[in-house]
Parts: structure tokens; sequence; C-alpha cells
């Protein structure tokens, strides 16, 4: 009886030993966590992209809602707030993601939610044209692995911003703003039937590092 | 006095006409994606070929315009009704593409090339690569490319072990402006033909389910490595130098000879690799999936709308043209080596995204398939400007 309970005992350790490597995360490869880094650097030029037709004038509504809904989906929980799971599994319901605003006028940045951002900017009547452009390359630090098993980056970039009113430039700064990055694992659905886990990215908070 | 003015009118029409005619790059893709034995490399092959011709034409700026045959479309009737009926000028290039079986027949060794056995075993249903070349060539285009991946033996050990160019470009194109050049320096300023077969006379190619045929593979790499060297222009000759190289190199690994035969006829200059005979048979086939629709025309045609306000009204369109009563899809976007999955978006993201970005520059659709609840699965590849 103890020997076979003590096969039972092997087996149970055989079992999970085995199951083990299935139950943990997958891991990046640096190759994985290179593209990744390009991949974020995309979709922060999109993001810029966006931001620039929505606060432009001479954009039609219709244009601007596309851009508006674009620009949400690049955020983690799409503008509303969302669960981040933790190492233990444990779901936290998270405030929606939002953006630094500055000014040359003030020191302190104020937190906007990224929706609430997203309407002012398209919203602005103090001037009568808006450009905002990008003013620098994007900078991406290095993805790296999380006490939890994911994976996160920050990233930087440089934000021009001129506001005119008739014909004339009424403000003008270069913002430099960071932002963390979350790398989501995710199992979706393919063609044949199975399932693949693949990679995605998606922007967090964005604070301001300088305003000039 | 008014019919000499309404003819000064019409020619100046018709010239006026030609000159805004928009380049194009005539992609012809004939791949026996049903073959039991090699269907699946056979497909890989299409689906790199698919992409890497879509690429080339986002690099030189010209209109691709797609004929894709695969499966059981994979006919010799098809094909010589294509090659009929093809609207082609002199400023075109014209690109065709072949993957499947090929044999050679023991009675004609002064023809180097092979005969395509498209998709069938029947004999008299098999068309030479020299005829698809003189149909070509009777169309008159600025160049013509004829490459083909003929094979009869598979070896599913793993027969490239890639682990640079194509197989890392794990994320979407970016049209750098080096790469252009040297795309151009390849496709736009030579005019004649190219005509390359994956092996010699008396070789069958190999290939397998991971990379497709080896020959095809090593052309596309090539052509991506050439195309993104910073030193030197690239050339054909020396493209196909290395194709062939590289070629015999991974097929020696696994005790295969296989060399690949070229004939570069380009400005007046004429060059060719030796070659000897061989003989080849053929495999049996089964019916085959739908070629992929006007989706990805559609979405190229949105690109091409530069007023980002009329986009929308065009991806609206596309919605309801496209996918009658609402019908589900999802897009999934993959990495040049058509492998790693980029982003996987509902088409009502997917066309939101397109309608509002100005960085997208082309969209290669690779695959459509639709799954057993009716839902549409479009696999694309994507080129965005730097």
């Amino acid at each position: 009886m103890s020997k076979r309970k003590s096969l039972y005992r092997h087996l149970l350790f055989a079992i999970l030993v085995l199951a083990a490597p299935a139950v943990q995360a997958q891991v990046l490869s640096q190759e994985d966590k290179e593209e990744l880094q390009i991949r974020t650097k995309q979709k922060i030029e999109d993001l810029q992209g966006h931001l620039s037709t929505i606060a432009s004038r001479s954009v039609s509504p219709a244009l601007k809602d596309i851009a508006t809904r674009s620009a949400l989906k690049l955020f983690i929980g799409k503008g509303d707030s969302y669960y981040y799971e933790d190492a233990y599994g444990k779901r936290t319901l998270h405030d929606p993601v939002i953006m630094q605003v500055s000014s040359k006028y003030r020191a302190t940045p104020i937190n906007r939610p990224m929706k609430q951002y997203l309407n002012s900017l398209r919203n602005m009547t103090r001037y009568s044209k808006v450009v905002i452009e990008n003013a620098d390359v994007v900078r991406v630090d290095n993805i790296r692995e999380t006490a939890e098993g994911k994976y996160e980056a920050v990233a930087y970039f440089c934000q021009k911003f001129c506001g005119y009113r008739d014909g004339k430039l009424i403000y003008n700064d270069v913002t430099e703003k960071k932002v963390k990055v979350y790398v989501e694992r995710e199992e979706v659905a393919m063609p044949d039937g199975e399932t693949q886990v693949i990679w995605l990215v998606l922007l967090g908070d964005i604070y301001v590092v300088s305003t000039q | 006095m008014n019919k000499y003015r309404l003819f000064i009118v019409v020619c100046l029409s018709l010239l006026l006409w030609q000159g805004v005619q928009a380049q194009r790059i005539h992609e012809i893709l004939f791949c026996n994606t049903i073959d039991r034995s090699i269907g699946k490399s056979v497909e890989i092959d299409n689906d790199r070929a698919l992409d890497e011709i879509g690429c080339i034409g986002g690099y030189i700026g010209y209109e691709v315009v797609e004929h894709v045959y695969q499966g059981k479309d994979c006919t010799r009737k098809n094909l010589i009704n294509l090659l009929e009926t093809l609207d082609c000028s002199n400023k075109d290039i014209i690109f065709f593409y072949y993957s499947g079986h090929g044999v050679h027949a023991n009675t004609n060794f002064e023809d180097k090339l092979p005969q395509m056995c498209m998709n069938t075993n029947i004999e008299s249903q098999f068309v030479p690569v020299h005829l698809v070349d003189e149909m070509l060539a009777k169309k008159g285009p600025k160049l013509r490319i004829i490459m083909t991946d003929c094979c009869n033996s598979i070896d599913q050990s793993g027969i490239v072990q890639a682990k640079d160019g194509l197989a890392m470009e794990r994320g979407v194109t970016v049209i750098k402006s080096t790469h252009q050049a040297n795309y151009r320096k390849l496709f736009t300023e030579p005019s004649g033909s190219v005509i390359v077969t994956s092996s010699k006379l008396g070789q069958s190619s190999i290939g397998n389910t991971l990379y497709g045929g080896c020959f095809s593979y090593a052309f596309w790499d090539l052509l991506l490595k050439e195309c993104s060297s910073t030193t030197g222009t690239p050339t054909w000759n020396d493209l196909m130098k290395k194709v062939q190289e590289t070629t015999v190199n991974i097929a020696s690994r696994y005790n295969h000879p296989q060399e690949p035969y070229y004939v570069v006829n380009l400005n007046g200059n004429n060059s060719s690799s030796t070659n000897a005979p061989s003989y080849t048979t053929p495999n049996t086939t089964e019916p085959a999936e739908p070629a992929p629709d006007g989706f990805g025309q559609a979405i190229n045609q949105l690109l091409a709308v530069s007023d980002m306000g009329k986009r929308a009204k065009t991806a609206s369109d596309i919605r309801r043209k496209c996918f009658p009563d609402g019908q589900e899809a999802t897009v999934i976007t993959v990495g040049r080596n058509l492998k790693t999955v980029v982003d996987y978006e509902d088409i009502d993201t997917y066309l939101d995204r397109l309608s509002s970005n100005k960085k997208i520059a082309r969209i290669n659709v690779i695959k459509d398939k639709t799954d057993t609840k009716g839902k549409r699965f479009f696999t694309v590849t994507e080129m965005r400007n730097e």
C-alpha cells in the first residue's frame, strides 16, 4: 500500500513538473522585444497623427470621430476604466488612462482622462487654427519583464503645439512627454479554428517631462 | 474646320490619357496550392509572392494589378486566356510567378526551361515556360520577369535554417528611401526580360511546409537583402548569381543537387547560366479554396485617396459593399515574415485605422478565409512610410 502511495506521489510530482511550463507566462525573445519596440514607436506616431487630425480646424466632424475612435483604441482600456491582473491573479480596476497637459505659463501639469482630453482638443475655441505635430523621433526604452510576469516599457516623444488666431501665432510650445507602454499577451481565434498567442502593444498614462 | 478641331482635341486627350495613366505592375500568380504532396509548401510560396510583389509595387510607386490563380484555378485554360487578354502598356512591368510541379519533355533539350504541370497530371494541359515568355513578350511591357519554382520531391525536414533576412522581418514593412531607390533600380530602369526557374534540366526542386520552395525563399530573401543594402546598387545579374549560389548551398545540405537556371536579357545585353538535360514526373491534384476578392483592391484605392475627409466615405462604401448585412470580419496584420501577428482587429476598427492614418502606404491581402460560422478572416501585410 505504501509502495502504491509512493508511486502516486511520484506520478503527481512528474505531472506537476511536466505541466509547469504550460502554465508559465510565454517568454518574449530579444527579437520579439525589438519588433515590439518598433511597433510601439509606430503606435505613438499614429497617436500623434490622430491628435493632429482631432485638433485641426479644417477637418470634417466625421473624420474627427474616426480619429478619436482610432486614438482611444491605442490605449489600455480604450479610454475607459480597465482591469489589470497582478502576479497573484488579482484583478484590480484602474482609472481611465490620463494625458497630462502643460503650458509654458503654468508650473504644474494637469491630469486629464484621455476621453476628456481628446474632447477638449476637438472643441478648443481659444484658437482659430491649431497645429500639433511631432517635434522629434520617438524613443522607446527596452521592454522589460515586470514582477507580475508581464512586459512593459516607457517611451518618449516630443509634441509641438501652435495656436493661431486670425492668422497670427498666439501660443506655441514644445513638450516632451513619456508614456507607459503595456505589452499584453492575448489568445485570439485564427481562421483555421485554432487559437494563437499574440502580443499587443497598448499605451498607458502619458506624463509631461518638460515644456519649453 | 470643326472636324479638324475635334480631331486635334481627341489626339490631345489620348496623349494626355497616356501621360496620366498609372504605371502598373501586373502580378500574375499561378500556384498549385491543392496538390497533396506539395500544396502546403506552394501555399507559402503563393503568400510570399503576393506580399513581396505587392511590396515591390509599394516601393516603386506602381499600381499593382493582381491576377491570382491558385488551386483549382491554376489551369492552362485560365493562363492562356489571361495571356491573350492581358491589357498592358509599354511602361508596365509583368511579374509572372508559378509554383507547382514541373516536367521536361525528353525529346526537347534545346529548350532549357520546364513545362508547368499547372494543377493536373494530364500532359496536354501542361504549359511550357517559353510559351509564357513568348506570349508576354508580345504584350510589349517594359520589363517582364518570369519566375517558376517547379518541384516534384519534398523534404519535410526543414531546409532553410533562416535566421536573418525575411525570417527576421517581424514587423510591418517601412518604406525607406534607400530601399526605394534600389527597388526602382531593379524594376523601373531596365527594359527586357528576366526568366528564372528553380532548377536546371535533370534536377528536381525541393521545398518544405515552413518556408515554401527553397529557391523561391532564397530569391525573395536575397531580393530584400540586395535592396536593403546601403552600399552599391543591385543588378539582376548579381542577384541571379547570388540566388543560384544560395539555392545550391541550401539544397546541398540535404544532399540534393539543385541549381537554378536563368536568362537575363536587359537593355540589349544577354546573359544566362549553364544547363544540362533532365526529366521529371508530375503528381495528382484535388479541389481548392477561393482566391481573395476585391477587398485588397478596395482598401488600396482607399489609401490612394489623399483627401483624408473623403476616406471616411470610401471606408463606409467598402464596409457596405464587401461586407453586406453587417457581415463580421477580422483583419490579422502580419509582419513581412508572414508569421508574426502585429495587429488583430475587427473590420470596423481596421477601416477606421486606414481612414485616419496617413502613414500607411499599401496593404497586401495575403489570405481571405471564412470560418464555419461565416465569419471572414483576412490576413494582410502593411507598408508604412518612414
